[in-house]
């Protein structure tokens, strides 16, 4: 009985959030950056292949600003593994700032290194910046079986 | 270098705006409205390709073979495409849902995926 109190209670805020306007209103924002990102992207391919999205990214990863790898572990681990509620054990401001004083960190690190970090060291940052994102500041799972989502 | 630096400067503008826009939303009223919390519901619902996506441009933008399979064509956005596609085909009609262990290896899948298919190392 408690427990389908609980589920439906669940059911009520999650129809609620993804009815609600501002809900809505992010949903649309996201969608309207990321088209608007590729249509430039594909207007700046055709254009010249040096200089478009990727490759701009890209030279600056591979250059001083690998803090870029390390941010994108992080929110792989932060946007798309989630954890259970029970098992947050740090609250999320103190969490945030853990991460953002290790991102400073990693930023100075790049300016002092003189050449372009190897490949694989991309991998090593992606990965630790993963791992980090999923101990540090992983998302709730609400739950999953639910049908509304 | 021309266009180079303005792509900088105008990504760097995107992310702030999206960085103001998600304090905006972590601090308003309405709970459970933040980009991540949005992204979180489309990747535990139908839309689990995102995670797949995220997984891939990781692989484009920071590792990349420097053999590829086909040479530098078409072929292979195609598959990467095609693979989203299938991705996509499952979340919409036969109601598959991916826990958290999913989404890790749909985020492997798409890692080696934009290392071997999509690289900028040819």
């Amino acid at each position: 009985m408690q427990l389908h109190k609980i589920n439906k209670k669940l059911i009520t805020r999650v129809k609620g959030i993804i009815n609600s306007k501002t809900g809505r209103n992010t949903q649309f924002v996201i969608i309207i950056i990321v088209l608007s990102l590729v249509m430039w992207d594909i207007y700046l391919y055709l254009g010249d292949q040096k200089e478009n999205i990727s490759e701009v990214i890209r030279a600056n990863a591979k250059g001083k600003l690998f803090v870029i790898t390390w941010i994108w572990g992080i929110l792989s681990a932060h946007l798309f593994v989630s954890k259970k509620e029970t098992s947050r054990n740090i609250p999320e401001h103190i969490a945030i700032i853990i991460l953002l004083l290790i991102s400073i960190i990693i930023f100075l690190l790049g300016r002092y290194i003189p050449n372009e970090i190897p490949q694989y060291m991309q991998l090593i940052f992606l990965f630790f910046g993963a791992i980090t994102g999923y101990y540090l500041w992983p998302q709730t799972l609400s739950n999953p079986e639910n049908k509304d989502f | 270098m021309g266009n180079g630096a303005l792509v900088e400067e105008i990504l760097l503008l995107i992310i702030g705006v999206v960085i103001f826009f998600d304090i905006y939303l972590y601090l308003n009223k309405t709970k459970g409205d933040t980009i991540s919390n949005i992204l979180k519901t489309w990747v535990y619902g139908k839309f689990f390709f995102i995670t797949y996506f995220w997984g891939v441009l990781a692989g484009h933008f920071f590792l990349g073979s420097y053999k590829s399979f086909f040479g530098n064509s078409s072929w292979n956005l195609l598959i990467i495409l095609e693979i989203a596609l299938i991705l996509l085909t499952f979340g919409m009609f036969f109601k598959v849902k991916i826990r958290p262990a999913g989404q890790i290896v749909l985020l492997l899948i798409g890692l080696s995926v934009g290392h071997f298919f999509w690289s900028l190392n040819y």
